[in-house]
């Protein structure tokens, strides 16, 4: 059996030195991408599905927050984390309000509970996917059931309509106990 | 995830050639020297007004205790305590920068908790450096294995084994 693949994500730092180490904490369990810049770190969102990006604060030219504000725009199923090495509270307070920050991160963290909040992080990023694959099948359902109640040409017979319903209802019981727990 | 030993994270701050090392020292007073700076790499604060000289050095020195824990982690360690020595306060600059820095890390971190100490002769490996408190405490079972630690580390200071980490000082983070 072929291990689970490894959930992409992107560090952006401008010191290359704690990209590196970042690199040597997390390149096991993770695909790992790199950017020095808020600029090169757009460029790679381009390039690469991301799952989790997570960025320093402290960066010339374009801070975190505001690299976060426009991942948001762009690529808002990103997961977004920010670290910092102190207590900026107006950043603190931007990442909450405006940019929908999943963690903001201090340095120095302990490096087992970082690998722990970016597995939490990616595990968050594929439950809200498997959550919007949900909606999409049940918008797909309501209407095949238009269809059917239509009398027109059925997309589907009535039987395998019943049965996907079910089936829908299972995954959205899934996902409701899954966010319950969470 | 394996249970790591306890180490004491000590930085070393030279306040001359601007530089820092970053080393652990086992709770039996045994050195562990990871990485150092090329000189100059915490020169960026001169100039910069007081609030700006804090902030920067908060960022770096972040920096350095994160790069220090990362390099532990490594080896199955783990920090139970962060220990700043300076070798005085920091030069070209108002008094008031090292203990605001000092002030910062102690109260900022509590999770190893952080002591700042400054010393009045340098970073001589004979006799072991005398301390002087800049901010917060360091348990008692820690004052052995810290002095006897420094001492050793300090003889370490000029001797090729360290890593030196490269660094942008211009980019002020």
């Amino acid at each position: 059996m072929s291990p689970p693949p490894k959930h992409p994500i992107l560090l952006v730092d401008d010191e290359p030195e704690m990209l590196f180490s970042l690199q040597g904490l997390l390149r096991r369990e993770f695909e790992l991408h790199t950017a020095e810049s808020a600029a090169a770190a757009l460029e790679v969102l381009q390039q690469h599905v991301i799952h989790v990006l997570l960025t320093d604060q402290r960066m010339p030219g374009m801070t975190g927050i505001q690299l976060l504000r426009q991942v948001k725009a762009e690529y808002p199923a990103t997961v977004r984390i920010v670290f910092t090495g102190y207590a900026d509270i107006k950043a603190v307070i931007d990442g909450v309000n405006h940019v929908g920050l999943y963690r903001y991160l201090t340095k120095p963290w302990d490096p087992d509970e970082l690998i722990q909040v970016l597995h939490e992080a990616a595990n968050w990023y594929e439950e809200r996917a498997a959550r919007q694959q949900l909606l999409a099948d049940l918008r797909d359902h309501v209407q095949a059931g238009e269809l059917l109640a239509q009398g027109g040409p059925a997309p589907v017979a009535y039987a395998d309509y019943v049965q996907t319903g079910r089936h829908l209802l299972q995954r959205l019981d899934r996902a409701l106990a899954t966010r319950s727990e969470a | 995830m394996t249970a790591k030993e306890p180490v004491l994270l000590t930085v070393l701050v030279e306040t001359a050639p601007l530089r820092w090392y970053v080393a652990g020292i086992s709770l039996a007073g045994e050195p562990l020297p990871l990485l150092k700076s090329a000189a100059g790499n915490l020169s960026p604060y001169i100039g910069a007004p007081l609030d700006d000289q804090v902030g920067f050095l908060r960022h770096r020195l972040s920096g350095v205790l994160q790069r220090g824990c990362d390099r532990l982690w490594g080896r199955q360690k783990k920090p139970c305590q962060v220990v700043f020595v300076a070798d005085g306060p920091f030069v070209q600059a108002p008094p008031e920068l090292t203990s605001r820095v000092a002030g910062h890390f102690v109260e900022w971190m509590n999770n190893p908790p952080v002591v700042f100490f400054t010393t009045a002769a340098g970073f001589a490996a004979t006799p072991s450096p005398v301390l002087h408190l800049v901010a917060g405490d360091l348990d008692a079972a820690f004052r052995d294995p810290l002095g006897a630690g420094l001492a050793a580390l300090c003889g370490l200071l000029d001797q090729d084994v360290w890593e030196l980490s490269p660094s942008k000082p211009q980019a002020g983070g």
